[in-house]
């Protein structure tokens, strides 16, 4: 769409953005460092028409040891939506809330505070959003292992050690079927032989 | 007419208004499944329900003006059946003699008060709310019937139920005779029989069960069943006063019950209004009919 | 958000999580003074499944199963959203007849889940005859979907590539009868329902959303067509066969209860319209139900990320998606309108009005907790 087209050259020569991709005719990433990030939003909030924050998400790129934090907006005619992505070291760095200018950042911030534990600094309230007395690591970080938690702190009911492994299990029954089919087919010769030599 | 004569009639007065209030509340709620496009519960359902209940324990304690709260709705609503006339032929060796219609009207007010005095005690925010409800809704719905009972007993020259019927024997029923009167009344009915839009005092989505919350096992079981005779005491309280009273069995149950599928048909359609809205609603148009049917008495 | 009232005049009910007036499963923690509220505060986390740390240890394919498990009412928007999503990184097109049958199958979806508000709205006040009626003339749209999927509710069937399976013989003929069934309904809904002296009475002027924060905030769906604003993912940013269809976005003005729902009586009729000419262009589309795609564990994402949204019965919902070149997806979120409107708009809406509204405005919000909390 025209927005996005005539928007990059307008913010690349603004800005020192790492990237610009235009992925779709209705979507858009920047990709820029942390320190500018503020500077740009305000860009597209007061200059750019992009008005609506729609969420803003996190993703754990663990063996770069980094944490990607993509603000996607709306414009204001809701055509096109807009990408910006910087990245935060995994331990501890905080990023400024955005609650002053969006209220429903304050619900998505606390998210990502509970599920990845940044802290989001003037945050009114970084209570707990969906779990409940969780003490343990944010559980959307890759170093947590939900097969590994779940073998530690819980104990399997009683009754189910007969339980097999379903791979093991399916090729030693295949491995029966094909000894019986064998067996079967030698009989069979050996008989038509016999019948043979009457 | 003697103690056992009044005791005996009392009784069998009690045991048919038992027996009919459960009938007519399962119908009610078969008659609503229809309309819903369902087939409802057996008929019988009530009766199952309520004596399951009587049999029950209760697992909290909250003092001993929780256990009297349903005594006193209870006692109400005894009292209000046993003091209306029942039958015409049954004039004689019935409590009714000492009964009128003022009485009746005091003892209808003792369901919510005794309802109020109990869940005060349970603390339950939501049985608060519920009876406070009740309490306010309860001032909407006296007005108009007033002012139409305040008609019916200035018609008759007195206000004890009996002269009440006669009355309409001789002059034909107030129904006909005083059609604004009874519409003024039948608003509040509505009201009274608990059906929408006047419904507001348990309204499930809003307070859960509204005065009803805490009450369980034994008490719920006594709630049921007071509410299933003191149903069956206002319709008859409405055939006697505008209807003419009932010379037979066959009779009675046929006048409550159109007057029961009424207030059900109403219901059914309608959604509730709020507190406030109700009051508004009742306290203009049904008292404003009262009114012109009082003036062109 | 508290007014100038202290503390010790009010009391403190929770309304949820277990209640007949929510929509869902969360409860908001209301404090009242009589029976207008002073405060609200929406506590959700009953229906936490863990969606997105379960997608991280799944393939491509295994991850598709649960997905449409995370919106209750409307599943098939998970499956559309997670699908395009798939197709946007791995670069698969799919054909004409699939992407027919898939805007087939939202716009059915639509319909149910536009038919369990009308019960949810009409229940808040006490109608209860239409939420009776709602479930069982949404019980016909779920049996067209168990003769097309195999699933009454949650259907697994707009896969990545395309569609699972063929349309059954007689199927368009049986659609098409339903919506002439469900037009006659809906006349009756409009005489109990939306021309319901009572329900007008309590609708009318109550949960005005204020006309200056919809852009910003990002209200979408009913709020935000119901305040004046004419905008619909399906128009702005058509995706599937959308912009080759005819169809209107109802506006209202009044921004209250009661002109959310007109619209979303409007938006059911303009489903059915849409129906209608689908079941005539399906026949004429051409192409594979199915792309071809790699195997299971053979199918690789690459290293990238994309954002896809749709219009739901709700609103606009979104997926964020990245991939990292091997067969898991690397980050999968989801974005329901109900985020918003649940905490943003609710809180807001609900101080100074009564607990007797609380039910209605939920139900008028749209709010669905599944997606919420995932």
């Amino acid at each position: 769409m025209n927005i996005l087209a005539s928007l990059q050259p307008q913010l690349c020569d603004k800005f020192e953005t790492q990237a610009f991709d235009l992925k779709r005719d209705d979507l858009a990433q920047v990709i820029v460092e942390k320190k500018i990030w503020r500077a740009v939003m305000d860009y597209l909030k007061e200059e750019a028409g992009f008005v609506t924050l729609l969420t803003i998400t996190c993703t754990d790129w663990i063996e770069e040891e980094r944490f990607e934090l993509n603000y996607i907006f709306a414009h204001e005619t809701k055509r096109c939506d807009l990408m910006l992505s910087f990245s935060i070291a995994r331990d501890g760095e905080s990023v400024q809330t955005l609650t002053d200018r969006w209220p429903q950042a304050e619900v998505m911030e606390r998210d990502l505070h509970e599920m990845f534990g940044i802290v989001f600094e003037g945050h009114p309230n970084l209570a707990s959003f969906a779990l409940e007395n969780w003490h343990h690591t944010p559980p959307l970080r890759r170093e947590f292992d939900t097969l590994a938690f779940v073998n530690e702190h819980f104990e399997f009911r009683k009754g189910r050690e007969e339980n097999v492994d379903v791979k093991a299990e399916a090729k030693r029954l295949r491995a029966l079927k094909k000894a019986k089919a064998q067996a079967e087919a030698e009989a069979k010769k050996e008989k038509g032989a016999d019948d043979a030599d009457e | 007419m003697t103690i056992l004569t009044i005791m005996g009639q009392g009784m069998a007065v009690l045991l048919f208004a038992y027996v009919a209030g459960m009938l007519y509340y399962g119908l009610y709620r078969n008659i609503t499944a229809r309309f819903q496009k369902r087939i409802g519960p057996p008929v019988l359902q009530t009766f199952y329900d309520s004596m399951k209940l009587l049999f029950k324990d209760e697992a909290t304690a909250f003092g001993w003006m929780f256990y009297l709260g349903p005594v006193i709705m209870a006692t109400g609503s005894v009292l209000t059946l046993l003091l209306l006339p029942f039958l015409r032929v049954w004039h004689e060796g019935s409590l009714s003699v000492y009964g009128d219609l003022f009485v009746i009207l005091y003892l209808m007010v003792m369901g919510p008060l005794g309802n109020a005095l109990a869940v005060g005690v349970s603390g339950n925010p939501f049985g608060v709310m519920g009876v406070t409800r009740g309490l306010t809704r309860l001032m909407g719905l006296e007005l108009p019937f007033y002012i139409a009972v305040i008609g019916v007993m200035s018609v008759a020259q007195s206000s004890d139920i009996w002269h009440i019927i006669a009355w309409q024997q001789i002059h034909g029923i107030n129904m006909i005779h005083y059609p604004l009167l009874f519409i003024a009344a039948l608003f509040s009915f509505v009201g009274f029989m608990g059906s929408s839009p006047f419904d507001v005092v348990a309204a499930p989505q809003e307070v859960y069960s509204g005065p009803r919350s805490e009450f369980s096992g034994k008490f719920l079981g006594l709630l049921m069943s007071q509410n299933a005779i003191f149903g069956f005491a206002k319709l008859l309280l409405m055939v006697d006063l505008f209807w003419g009273g009932a010379d037979s069995i066959v009779e009675l149950i046929l006048k409550t019950f159109t007057l029961f599928l009424v207030t059900i048909v109403i219901g059914v359609v309608y959604g509730r209004f709020k507190v406030h809205q109700a009051v508004d609603f009742l306290v203009k148009f049904p008292t404003l009919l009262g009114v012109v049917g009082l003036l062109l008495l | 958000m508290q007014t100038n009232k202290t503390i010790n005049e009010t009391i403190k009910i929770f309304h949820g999580p277990q209640h007949p007036g929510i929509t869902g499963n969360m409860s908001v923690e209301l404090d009242l003074a009589g029976e207008t509220i002073q405060r609200a505060k929406t506590h959700v986390g009953y229906l936490h499944r863990g969606f997105e740390k379960l997608v991280e240890r799944r393939t491509v394919i295994q991850a598709f199963t649960i997905v449409c498990r995370i919106c209750v009412p409307e599943p098939d928007i998970n499956e559309q959203n997670f699908a395009a999503a798939v197709e946007d990184l791995a670069g698969i097109e799919i054909s004409e007849r699939a992407a027919a049958i898939r805007t087939m199958v939202l716009e059915m979806a639509r319909i149910g889940a536009l038919m369990l508000w009308m019960g949810g709205q009409a229940s808040s006040v006490g109608l209860d005859i239409v939420p009776q009626w709602c479930i069982a003339d949404r019980d016909l749209i779920l049996d067209l979907f168990e003769e097309l999927t195999g699933g009454r509710v949650y259907h697994m069937y707009i896969f990545p590539g395309g569609v699972r399976r063929e349309l059954p013989e007689g199927f368009l003929e049986k659609l098409s009868n339903l919506c002439d069934h469900l037009e006659k309904r809906m006349e009756r809904y409009d005489k109990i329902f939306f021309e319901n002296a009572t329900f007008q009475k309590r609708a009318i002027g109550v949960g005005i959303v204020d006309k200056n924060e919809v852009i910003p905030n990002g209200y979408s769906g009913q709020v935000l067509r119901g305040c004046g604003f004419k905008h619909d993912v399906r128009k702005d940013t058509p995706y599937l066969l959308y912009d080759r269809l005819d169809f209107e976005i109802p506006v209202r003005n009044e921004g209250d209860v009661y002109a959310r729902a007109l619209v979303r009586r409007e938006e059911i009729r303009q489903s059915i319209g849409l129906l209608r000419q689908l079941v005539l262009i399906i026949p004429d589309t051409t192409g594979e139900i199915m792309q071809k795609i790699p195997k299971h564990r053979k199918f690789k994402l690459p290293k990238k990320e994309t954002w896809v949204k749709l219009e739901s019965g709700r609103g606009e919902m979104g997926y964020y998606m990245a991939g990292d070149g091997s067969e898991k997806i690397r980050r999968m979120q989801v974005r329901g309108p109900s985020l918003i409107h649940a905490y943003a708009l609710l809180e807001r809406l609900l101080v100074g009005s009564e607990l007797a509204d609380v039910a209605m405005i939920m139900n008028s919000l749209g709010i669905c907790p599944p997606e919420i909390e995932r």
